[in-house]
């Protein structure tokens, strides 16, 4: 008994060490390397980094909504091969792989996918996930813009990457021509004729976009002053201080992704905070879907569009 | 009357009980060792997204030495097999093989049952010094990973001294007193570290999501990083089965018996706080993990430290490498934290292990 | 042989002083019974020669080496203790506690082998504990506890065995069978037992030796007839007691008579 005890406890040890050992050893494997091919497409994106491809991208994982829709928009669709739960525009996105949640990427699904490009934002950059990816030895596009004219230029830039520069151009030039048709009417107004505009993204507390975002561009280009604009980014405020603001126009975006009207539900009732303001006696309150108001795609010009009807009806129709 | 009846039919010609058991659990041993390779396997393949076990096998022994095969599968499953699964699968399993040792080095120093990293609050404190040494904005030496695991080991050090301090009545440490006092200094250091992490802002994003437990991403620095201290420490631990044997009589009666009591005592503190704050700056707080292990693992083969030691090892390899597997694929392709997947099973075990008295298996 | 020497020894909780320079020497193959008053300081006595309470002065020395210059496991390998009320782990079978008591003799990372086995086997017979080896020791009775921890005392094959109270739990069949086999072990092997006891007919009957503490200090040192009798009991207990040669072999023994206390109604 004692000899068979002494002889095989330290061979189930030594097999535990070895079997640590294989699992190290198969893992740093080495990859072998090929030479840099020459470049034929290359862009510099909202990080800074410049981003090489030998030819235009043929498999593109998209890891936002916004993403998705310009993928789509500049006719790049069907390059598309993973998208996130989220991304329900075009309707042709939902036949797309779905690679997880938004802040929630399933990493293991993008990398067995292989794209050629993966198109982040800026929210995945701040969360170390562009690093993990970029690790991996995939390349990341990061889409950070922080105005109108940014998001045109993330449309040329994926127009570029996919080699589809024409369809992107006209993209841009049509949104560019749209927004000109706005910002030509609302150019001579002076602040009088300016109306004060609340944008809520959410009731309770209350949540709004400051300074710095679309938001509060799209807001001044359709001819109104952002109540908040002397606040930074998408921000919590106090309902106090946005009811004695006494807004003339209330935007109000519904539930993220889905048909819920709670907040706007919450801002028309009768026993409503806002009921004292003009934005509530004269019939300003509109909702607004929360997939037009919050992704920085080319369908932000719809929304300019529909802010500058809430804004101005007399002058848009 | 003397029952003599009973003397023909234990005597020393007869195998004697002992070193039954011993053949009994070295294959045990065996038996989880092979049954760790084969949760290895399925961890790999029944990830989410799936890669069929085929694919599986051959991307492994196309890896192995003096094998050479021809790639019939895309660059993406290597990669994934390679470089995401891989590590992190060995991660989990080293951090599950580190809480449930430290569980059981805990339970058996304070010959107390429900004594647990999580519990006692060693975790909360190495977590707090986690995110301490992630707010420095200097690296320590070779470790890009910056100063956490070290501040980790500080703060579960101390947080360990501060509980077996307050919960000490006399020489005992009664097992109400030692969960009280471990729960409320989990509780205060959890605040302290959220309280700092708000303070924070942005540059601790990623901490939240690395408190909550898991291996959303990890690559094989974490592993090559953890791989010693944990090997080792488990290792070290194991050595002293024999000395926690002794140490479940009293402590006077292990003096009695050879045993240098405040060296080993101080000798296994430290080293199961050492692996508990490793598996945390690597994995964040996993709860129930040093309590279910060890004591499923009694129930199995009894409560001889020299066994409990290695095969809570391998248990707790396994059962961390499968609750990972579940976390990420019950509501896939989304991840849900894996603290929440060990508190789900681990809090009704703990229940269960506080009502039953009756049976002795500590 | 290997004798246990106390020389002016002092031993004290904090500043509490419980044992004030005592000194004693044990001879060889002697069974020597320290008895007393509860509170007298015989467990404390086994603390200090076990190095689990460290002296306040003096010294303890084994064969003429000084105990705070051995290491744990050599003094384990020289003195057993057979403890009062010992806290046994439940879950562990009474074979493996017993076997517990070999802890010395082995090498840090040496596993026990048939030797040991049989050793430890062997002890169990002899404390006629060998029917319980399979069972847990949290399924024990506290006679059954003590007769494993003297089982396991003498698994360790000490030079000199403490006992604290080994006959508390004990009915009075296994009280004849446990001290018998120490006093049997003593005289035949080179085994020396020093024996906290409570009841002094006990004591008389099998010690070679008594020591009567009182206050921390020696009332009286010698054979039990000159230790055990009606004089030293009133000075240390306070009690009135009848000492009697026992009919068969004339050792002191002690009769009690009811209503004899302090506050007692004389009876008869």
């Amino acid at each position: 008994m004692s000899r068979f005890r002494k002889r095989v406890m330290p061979l189930v040890s030594l097999l535990l060490v070895l079997v640590m050992v294989l699992a190290v050893a198969v893992g740093c494997g080495k990859t072998e390397e090929t030479p840099p091919p020459s470049t034929t497409i290359s862009v510099t994106d909202d990080l800074g980094k410049t981003i090489e491809l030998d030819k235009p991208a043929e498999k593109i994982v998209s890891l936002a909504p916004s993403n998705t829709e310009i993928v789509f928009a500049v006719g790049a669709g069907d390059k598309l091969i993973g998208r996130t739960d989220y991304c329900n525009f075009p309707p042709e996105a939902s036949s797309v792989e779905s690679i997880a949640g938004y802040s929630t990427p399933n990493i293991d699904a993008i990398v067995l996918l292989d794209p050629d490009i993966v198109l982040a934002t800026g929210a995945h950059n701040q969360y170390g996930g562009t690093a993990d990816l970029e690790d991996l030895g995939l390349t990341v596009v990061t889409l950070a813009p922080e105005s109108l004219s940014d998001i045109l230029g993330n449309i040329t830039m994926v127009g570029t990457l996919t080699g589809n520069d024409t369809e992107a151009a006209q993209v841009v030039a049509d949104m560019q021509s749209r927004i000109d048709f706005i910002s030509d009417r609302t150019a001579g107004l002076s602040e009088g004729q300016k109306p004060q505009v609340l944008h809520v993204t959410w009731h309770d507390p209350l949540w709004t976009a400051g300074s710095g975002t679309f938001i509060q561009e799209i807001i001044e280009l359709a001819g109104g002053v952002n109540i908040f604009d002397d606040v930074t980014g998408d921000v919590q405020v106090d309902t106090d201080t946005a009811v004695l603001r006494n807004p003339q126009v209330i935007t109000v975006v519904s539930g993220h992704g889905s048909a819920m009207r709670t907040s706007y539900d919450y801002i028309i009732a009768e026993d409503s905070p806002f009921n004292i303001t003009d934005a509530y006696i004269s019939g300003g309150i509109h909702l607004i879907n929360a997939d037009l108001a919050c992704r920085a795609g080319p369908r932000v010009v719809e929304a300019l569009e529909l802010f500058a009807k809430f804004i101005h009806p007399e002058t848009f129709v | 009357m003397l029952p003599e009846i009973t003397k023909d039919s234990v005597s020393t010609e007869s195998a004697p009980p002992y070193p039954l058991q011993w053949r009994k659990r070295i294959y045990a041993m065996l038996g989880l060792v092979v049954l760790l390779i084969a949760v290895v396997i399925l961890a790999i393949s029944v990830d989410s997204p799936y890669i069929p076990f085929s694919t599986t096998f051959q991307v492994i022994f196309s890896k192995l030495p003096f094998v050479s095969t021809s790639s019939t599968w895309s660059p993406g499953v290597e990669k994934v097999i390679l470089h995401l699964r891989m590590p992190r699968i060995i991660l989990s399993g080293l951090v599950g093989a580190a809480l449930a040792v430290a569980g059981a080095t805990y339970q058996g120093l304070f010959r107390n049952p429900l004594a647990d990293p999580y519990l006692i609050g060693v975790s909360q404190g190495a977590a707090l010094g986690a995110v301490i040494g992630f707010m420095l904005p200097f690296s320590w030496g070779m470790w890009n990973l910056g100063a956490a695991p070290m501040f980790a080991f500080a703060g579960g050090l101390g947080a360990v001294s501060i509980v077996y301090s307050l919960a000490r009545v006399g020489k005992t440490l009664p097992m109400t007193t030692l969960i009280l006092a471990g729960v409320a200094l989990g509780a205060f250091l959890s605040a302290i570290t959220t309280f700092l992490m708000l303070r924070s802002g942005d540059t601790l994003h990623g901490v939240y999501s690395w408190l909550l437990g898991g291996f959303s991403c990890v690559s094989w620095t974490e592993v090559e990083i953890s791989l010693p201290f944990v090997v080792i420490g488990v290792l070290f631990i194991s050595l002293y089965g024999r000395s926690l044997n002794v140490m479940q009589l009293d402590e006077e009666q292990a003096q009695q018996l050879g045993i240098n009591v405040e060296r080993t005592k101080r000798i296994l503190l430290l080293a199961a706080t050492l692996i508990t704050a490793v598996a945390v700056s690597f994995s964040g707080i996993i709860g129930f993990v040093g309590i279910i292990i060890p004591h499923a693992v009694r129930l199995i083969w009894g409560p001889d430290y020299r066994f409990l030691l290695p095969l809570s090892t391998l248990a707790g390899s396994i059962f961390l490498i499968l609750a990972n597997l579940l976390a990420r694929t019950i509501l896939t392709p989304t991840v849900i934290p894996l603290g929440i997947i060990t508190a789900f099973l681990g809090a009704p075990f703990f229940l269960y292990l506080l009502r039953q008295r009756k049976r002795a298996i500590f | 042989m290997s004798s246990l020497k106390l020389q002016d020894v002092t031993l004290a909780y904090g500043k509490r002083v419980v044992l004030r320079n005592i000194s004693l020497e044990t001879r060889a193959n002697e069974v020597l019974g320290i008895v007393g008053p509860n509170g007298c300081g015989k467990s404390t006595l086994i603390k200090g020669i076990t190095r689990v309470l460290g002296l306040s002065s003096g010294c303890i020395s084994i064969g003429g080496q000084d105990i705070t210059k051995l290491s744990a496991g050599e003094l384990a390998r020289l003195i057993a203790v057979v403890p009062q009320n010992p806290v046994l782990p439940e879950a562990f079978t009474a074979f493996e506690v017993v076997l517990m008591g070999r802890t010395p003799h082995l090498g840090f990372l040496q596993y026990e082998g048939q030797r040991e086995v049989s050793i430890a086997m062997h002890s169990m017979e002899l404390t006629q504990t060998q029917y319980l080896a399979e069972r847990r020791v949290g399924e024990l009775s506290g006679g059954e506890k003590q007769r494993l921890t003297i089982a396991r005392a003498l698994t360790q094959e000490p030079r000199i065995i403490l006992l604290d109270e080994p006959t508390a739990h004990l009915d009075i069949n296994y009280q004849i069978e446990t001290l018998d086999l120490i006093a049997d072990l003593c005289a035949q092997e080179s085994l020396t037992a020093l024996a906290a006891l409570h009841d002094l007919n006990l004591a008389a009957q099998y010690c070679d030796r008594i020591i009567m503490l009182n206050n921390g200090q020696i009332q009286a040192e010698g054979s039990p007839a000159a230790v055990i009798t009606a004089q030293n009991i009133r000075d240390v207990y306070g009690a009135e007691v009848c000492i009697r040669p026992h009919p068969i072999n004339n050792l002191p023994t002690t009769l009690i008579t009811a209503g004899n206390g302090k506050n007692g109604r004389k009876r008869w």
